[in-house]
């Protein structure tokens, strides 16, 4: 079974890697079946077997679903009123009792609306805020205040940038929102930069298991 | 109708007709440009270009959750516009264009 | 019809929004409201298992609609359907538990491809957490403990490794090439960047290289090498990449995401508000 796993990881690869001379059946062959494979699995081993199962059946029906001392609990029947709200979600496979679907849609909506409002502002908004609000001048330390200079200049910049009612354009408006694409455009890079190396060390790691596990090179 | 044919052009079985397709993508790009996120956007879509499907997939499975919250009609286009790479060069053109003659005009 | 197809989602809506924001602040002294925060939480996640069904059914039915009407390129999506189908089955069968009985032999499983080995069962535990612990000695007579969930008959196990091989040879593999590509692309999209607007591509690329070459050893080979240069009365000393990418991260890049943090709170908070309100209805879709 290793044997075989290995085999299949190595031609997937080899697959994958086709793609850089250019788009070919072998590379649509291996985006297909991950496709397929990864949806399988999402819907299998997490959906089912990791939400489904242990939030849902194990307390709907203990003794089938549950494990150890789960098994011996009463059912707790209120998980019903969940269960009946994802299956109206289902009706939107129907084009004439899509609209079954909409109170499923309206409890999520209200659900996520009413914690984004306090949830966000309590563990974002405050905490974000908070950060950019910074001494600016240190006795002293000139590097520490020019940072602090730095830190609160983009903040502003960029939320002028994200204020998009009004045209980016004039003296004052059109110039800070200047400023605040310049210190995107770092904040992008830097995350660029970190997104690139996750990439090669990926990379490294594919052919280590080419040479190594498959080939046995090194 | 080969059964591993890599389509040179659009498979015409798509929702929406190509101009549609076509004016959304100017849409997009437009709102790409006004936003002067251009190279952001450019770099991100030079590099997701293999991962096309994938995304376009993902936008169909998680789709009733998206369209919770975002126009349905614009996420029916862009999972569209994500299911072959030949949009998404589209869309990479159209930006470059746009930005050009933005910079041409001085703006 | 309106009342059901309209108004009453947008009571339910508005009541669920104003429930939520209220068991947020209530206090210990309403338990029973406090823990609708957590309970009602769990069952959006019951919820969004069947939304994800939906999107599951939906890719399929796009994909054998292509099968059958024979379009360029069909085959890929009989693949497509041929994984979802096949690592449905194998990972829907080897994530059941097998029933634990005590004097029954079992497979030991820790990894389903390298590490299996045959066991059996001498008694099962429960401990005060409700978790239960077997006690299981293998064919040498070696004793040890493990958990239900490790232990399979057979078949289980056969099924078990059928799922790993196909999640290591496909999945894992196909994930970690097709996102490495990426690595390969970065010179095309640099091109590309500097061709459409030079000076944002230079920022944007400039704070990139110095966050890589600040990650690496040949960040700290650079600073070294400044350190020696002598400009005439100037000293390169100065220059420490590794120091300059934490500056970046810290400072200007940090600003940034603050504000864009900062931003999109403000306009999640907005729409969400708008939403309760009703004013905003596009979620319900349709004209009805």
């Amino acid at each position: 079974m290793l044997t075989l796993s290995i085999w299949m990881g190595a031609i997937i690869t080899l697959c994958c890697f086709s793609f850089l001379f250019k788009d070919n059946p072998f590379y649509r062959f291996a985006e297909h079946l991950f496709v397929g494979v990864s949806a399988g699995y999402y819907f299998s081993a997490i959906s089912f077997h990791q939400v489904l199962k242990p939030n849902l059946l194990a307390k709907l029906f203990p003794a089938s679903f549950g494990s150890g001392q789960e098994a011996l609990a009463a059912p707790e029947l209120w998980l019903i009123v969940p269960t009946i709200l994802g299956i109206l979600m289902l009706f939107r496979l129907s084009q004439e009792l899509a609209w079954v679907s909409r109170f499923t849609v309206a409890f999520v909506m209200g659900v996520t609306t009413g914690l984004t409002i306090v949830l966000s502002t309590h563990q974002f908004l405050i905490p974000q805020i908070k950060k950019a609000i910074v001494p600016l001048f240190l006795k002293g330390q000139y590097i520490a205040s020019f940072s602090n200079w730095v830190l609160v200049i983009g903040s502003i910049a960029c939320l002028f940038y994200f204020f998009f009612s009004t045209e980016h354009r004039g003296p004052i408006y059109g110039t800070v929102s200047r400023v605040g694409i310049w210190y995107l455009m770092i904040s992008f890079g830097a995350a660029f930069g970190a997104t690139v190396m996750g990439r090669i060390s990926l990379l490294i790691g594919r052919f280590q298991f080419l040479l190594q596990d498959w080939l046995k090179l090194i | 109708m080969g059964m591993w044919t890599i389509p040179e052009t659009p498979p015409k079985d798509e929702k929406f007709s190509a101009e549609e397709i076509d004016s959304f993508i100017q849409t997009f790009a437009k709102e790409i440009v006004r936003r002067k996120m251009s190279v952001p956007a450019v770099i991100a879509l030079e590099m997701a270009k293999p991962l096309s499907f994938l995304g376009h997939s993902a936008c169909v499975v998680m789709g009733p959750l998206i369209e919770m919250v975002f126009d349905p009609k614009k996420i029916e286009k862009m999972t569209s516009i994500l299911s072959e790479r030949c949009h998404i060069e589209r869309l990479l053109e159209t930006i470059e264009t746009m930005e050009n003659s933005v910079e041409k005009a001085g703006g | 019809m309106v009342f059901l197809k309209r108004t009453l989602p947008l009571i339910i809506t508005f009541s669920t929004g104003i429930i939520m924001i209220l068991a947020f602040f209530s206090g210990p002294d309403v338990p029973k409201l406090k823990s609708l925060e957590d309970e009602v939480q769990k069952w959006t996640q019951i919820i969004f298992v069947f939304t994800m069904v939906l999107g599951e059914v939906s890719l399929l039915r796009l994909n054998l609609d292509k099968v059958s009407r024979k379009v360029d390129g069909w085959g890929y999506n009989l693949v497509l359907v041929i994984g979802f189908v096949s690592m449905t089955l194998l990972g829907f069968i080897a994530g059941f538990e097998s029933r634990i009985e005590k004097g029954q032999s079992y497979w030991w499983i820790e990894n389903a491809l390298v590490n299996q080995k045959f066991v059996t069962v001498e008694g099962v535990e429960i401990d005060k957490d409700g978790n239960a612990t077997v006690a299981v000695v293998d064919q040498n007579g070696e004793k040890s403990t493990t958990q239900t969930t490790k232990l399979k008959g057979s078949i289980m196990a056969w099924f078990s490794s059928c799922e790993q091989v196909v999640f290591d040879g496909v999945f894992k593999a196909a994930q970690a090439t097709m996102f490495s590509l990426l690595a390969f692309f970065v010179a095309s999209a640099s091109f590309r960047a500097f061709r459409v607007k030079s000076k944002e591509a230079v920022l944007l690329m400039g704070s990139a290289f110095i966050v890589m070459i600040g990650n690496v050893p040949v960040g700290n080979f650079i600073t070294e090498l400044f350190s020696k240069i002598e400009l005439g009365p100037f000293n390169l000393g100065f220059v420490d990449i590794p120091a300059l990418k934490e500056w970046i991260m810290t400072y200007p890049s940090s600003a940034a995401q603050s504000a864009i943090l900062i931003g999109a709170m403000l306009g999640y908070i907005s729409a969400s508000l708008k939403v309760m309100a009703g004013v905003e209805r596009s979620y319900l879709g349709g004209e009805n």
